[in-house]
């Protein structure tokens, strides 16, 4: 009895399943915990619930892939998005805000646009700047076959962008 | 109850009453008539240039928009290299780009290294691909090579080979041909270039039969990149030819016609005319180009005038770029400048000239006014900038007006490019309405409408605001607050002259007639800029020495006079310490001017401020300071006020007194 036990635990831990039970029965993406000391800094999307989406939280999601005519495959567009945000976090380390989260990607027909904020120091060299930007833009569109617009504007410090801390 | 009752009374007068309306007749109106496309067209009727946003080249923030003509060039410059280091890398590695999701394939998105000319397969084929993609140099290159390995040219493809090597001068294409990097194109400057002799294009004219076509081509290309002995070779083989009774074609007439004195060009038309080949307008411009060889006014008066005839007669319509040779050629350029006109006989010749080109212009633009301009040589956008330019200097504010009106107009389709030309087209036209206006409020709004992106800042431009702001009565605080922001950010703050003009225009401003945000503009754009001035005056390091900019006694009491009147007495007396400071002038941490001295007004209205706020020890200073220029006799009346207005001890009084007494008559 002891023997069939053991594998019991094996196979339980192989396969994939939904908690059930009343604590893990929720929906936690989309909700960011709260730190002790309020160090958890969040921008206005960031704050906002998901039951909001719709409400208060559909700015930022409308865009031409929620039309028929212009929708293309989905797992294509997961992937698309992903590339993309990885390029920016790592093109663009010293300036990012939130870690490189809070990109918003939006499709108008074939072109992607990239939007969101980036942090500047006491300095910032604009001539850097705009050559970064026409590499990333050249570089994205050459990679995903589409035309690629960077819409990244510049706040002096994180805390411009943020709405709250938790 | 009786409310229910009163309520359906009401109700029932109220029905009977719409009742009777409805017995009235209705009358439905017919409906317009529309095109399909009416309403689109009322729609984008609504959308014009936006003249708050910079141009859509540049990223929309206020820190990455470019303010200044060199800015402008910089940024879009370096956004291009980026694209090319980019494109560069995709051509370089194909295999890590090969995301093939687009259907069609599209080849814009897979740039390729061009066709070595030393690597590909010596055949006509690839000669013609590369001369395709007009890749001179490289196509010269395979030519040669095809040449010395004995291989087969068909005559047709010499020919073609022929046509382009002759255009570009066996040179790759110039800067403004590039359909690629608008950046390039639009910066990019190509010399002159002189034909080169002995080389591809000679080559082929050798070998192929000498039939019309070929010398026209040969002519028209030594005549294109003219120097003295590309034209006397030109005009030999014209003569050859003609002698073999040969007829060239119209191009090379237009080349020879171009490049000689207007009364061979006349001859040349005559042999033209009698070949019977036709002029076009291009051939009245190179006659227009021969006629500004004449030195003098009145020939080329003469000339522009029959030319223009000539062109009426037989039906031509003349050009944008006509119109801009005979613009630019027509004032003497000796006595174009201020500076070249030495006597009152050249500046009444320069009237008289300027006045004639302003006539003339007010002709043509009449007549372009009622047609549509559509480009014919690449030269017609440069008539805009020319014709303003005239404008300017006649200081014609309506015809410049209309010009602006004829070239923003729907009908124009000739457009100058963008940041180089188009600039100065519209700098003259503000600089020449600013001039023309004494009403702030329309150099405000026409300044914020123009400026930073279809003028670039400029110190001209600057001084003739401030210069309005001294002969103005009223004052306008947005202006002022935007010219010097404007400056900030065009790094005029170093410049000597309108750094004062800045000091001094803020100490005109009358706070109590500003309102309670814009006297918080104000506090905050002067503790900027003395902040910026004292730290340029800081850069005392060995790297940082070439940036350093020290302060002037003058600077240093406007500076302190703004800081009073912003309320920051303390920083404004820890300022003027420095002028009292002798190591402050002297030795390598040297931040002040040794020479020169402060300001008397701002002086004396410090010390009435001082005096004000029974102040002694303020009061002293700026007596101090005012010791090191004015003498005994100016000091004793300043000490006594002293004495009468402030809480002065005894000992105070005695070393105040000892001080002026020790100061020189």
């Amino acid at each position: 009895m002891l023997r069939s036990l053991q594998h019991v635990e094996s196979h339980i831990n192989q396969c994939r399943r939904i908690s059930t039970t009343s604590t893990l029965l929720k929906n936690r993406a989309g909700k960011t915990k709260s730190t002790s000391n309020r160090t958890q800094l969040l921008t206005y999307e960031m704050a906002q619930k998901p039951h909001h989406i719709g409400v208060r939280k559909s700015w930022l999601t409308w865009h031409s892939q929620n039309l028929e005519e212009f929708r293309q495959s989905q797992p294509l567009v997961v992937a698309q998005d992903e590339v993309v945000r990885r390029f920016i976090r790592g093109f663009f380390p010293q300036n990012l805000v939130v870690s490189g989260n809070e990109i918003v990607i939006k499709r108008r027909g074939n072109v992607l646009i990239v939007a969101g904020f980036l942090q500047y120091s006491r300095r910032l060299d604009i001539r850097r700047i705009y050559w970064m930007f026409g590499f990333a833009e050249e570089f994205l569109s050459i990679l995903l076959k589409q035309p690629v617009k960077l819409e990244l504007s510049f706040v002096e410090s994180e805390e411009t962008v943020a709405y709250n801390y938790i | 109850m009786i409310g229910r009752i009163g309520l359906c009374r009401v109700i029932s007068r109220n029905l009977s009453s719409t009742e009777s309306r409805i017995a009235q007749k209705l009358t439905v109106q017919p409906a317009i008539e529309r095109s399909p496309t009416e309403l689109l067209n009322a729609l984008s009727e609504t959308v014009g240039p936006d003249t708050t946003a910079p141009h859509f080249a540049y990223i929309d923030d206020p820190i990455t928009i470019p303010s200044t003509q060199t800015a402008k060039k910089t940024y879009f410059m370096a956004k291009e290299f980026g694209k090319r280091a980019a494109r560069e890398l995709a051509t370089e590695w194909p295999t890590l780009f090969a995301f093939d999701r687009d259907q069609p394939r599209l080849p814009a998105f897979r740039p390729q290294h061009l066709a070595d000319p030393l690597q590909v397969d010596p055949t006509e084929k690839s000669l013609l691909s590369i001369m395709e993609s007009r890749e001179v140099q490289d196509a010269c290159i395979l030519y040669e090579r095809m040449r010395s390995e004995n291989v087969d040219v068909s005559e047709e493809v010499q020919l073609e080979l022929f046509r382009l090597v002759a255009y570009y001068n066996s040179s790759n294409v110039p800067f403004a041909e590039w359909d690629s990097w608008a950046g390039m194109r639009n910066f990019g400057e190509n010399d002159h270039s002189v034909w080169n002799s002995g080389g591809v294009p000679d080559l082929l004219f050798e070998t192929l039969p000498k039939t019309d076509e070929t010398v026209s081509i040969m002519i028209s290309g030594l005549c294109k990149f003219s120097g003295h002995s590309s034209m006397e070779r030109a005009r030999e083989l014209y003569k050859e030819h003609r002698a073999a009774k040969g007829k060239i074609h119209r191009e090379a007439f237009n080349g020879l016609i171009g490049s000689s004195s207007f009364s061979v060009a006349k001859k040349l038309i005559q042999e033209m005319a009698a070949q019977k080949i036709s002029p076009d307008v291009f051939t009245f411009n190179s006659l227009l180009t021969a006629a500004t060889k004449a030195p003098k006014f009145e020939d080329r008066m003469k000339a522009y005038t029959e030319v223009i005839g000539e062109m009426k007669a037989i039906g031509v319509e003349p050009a944008l770029s006509s119109y801009y040779i005979i613009i630019k050629n027509l004032v003497d350029y000796k006595i174009l400048e201020n500076e070249k006109r030495d006597n009152e006989e050249q500046n009444a010749a320069f009237k008289r000239q300027l006045t004639v080109a302003v006539s003339w212009l007010d002709e043509i633009l009449n007549r372009i006014s009622t047609s549509n301009l559509t480009p014919v040589t690449s030269s017609c956008n440069l008539f805009f900038a020319e014709a303003m330019c005239v404008l300017y200097r006649a200081s014609n504010e309506k015809l410049a007006a209309k010009l602006l009106s004829i070239y923003e107009s729907k009908s124009n389709e000739v457009k100058m490019p963008s940041f180089t030309i188009e600039s100065i087209f519209y700098n003259r036209y503000l600089q020449l309405v600013i001039e023309q206006t004494t009403s702030l409020n329309k150099i405000y709004d026409l300044y914020t409408s123009m400026v930073p992106r279809l003028v670039g800042v400029n110190n001209s431009l600057s001084s003739l605001i401030y210069r309005k702001f001294s002969v103005s009565s009223d004052s306008h605080w947005p202006l002022l607050r935007r010219v010097i922001i404007d400056g900030i950010t065009a790094g005029q703050i170093i410049n000597g002259v309108l750094g004062e003009e800045m000091r001094k225009k803020l100490s005109d401003v009358q706070l109590h007639t500003l309102g309670t945000s814009e006297r918080e503009q104000y506090t905050s754009l002067v503790q900027k800029l003395v902040a910026v001035w004292i730290e340029f005056s800081q850069f005392t390091e060995e790297k940082m020495r070439r940036l350093q900019r020290k302060l002037s006694p003058s600077q240093i009491s406007e500076c302190a006079l703004l800081l009073t009147r912003i309320g920051e007495q303390q920083k404004a007396y820890e300022l003027l310490e420095l002028l009292l400071d002798e190591n402050a002038c002297s030795g390598e941490e040297a931040t002040v001017h040794p020479k020169g001295h402060a300001r008397p007004w701002a002086m004396a209205e410090l010390f009435e401020d001082a005096l004000r706020q029974k102040d002694t020890f303020g009061a002293a200073t700026c007596l101090q300071i005012m010791s090191l220029t004015a003498n005994r006799t100016k000091l004793e009346p300043l000490a006594n006020r002293i004495f009468e207005k402030c809480n002065v001890n005894p000992e105070q009084r005695r070393i105040i007194e000892g001080f002026v007494r020790l100061r020189p008559q």
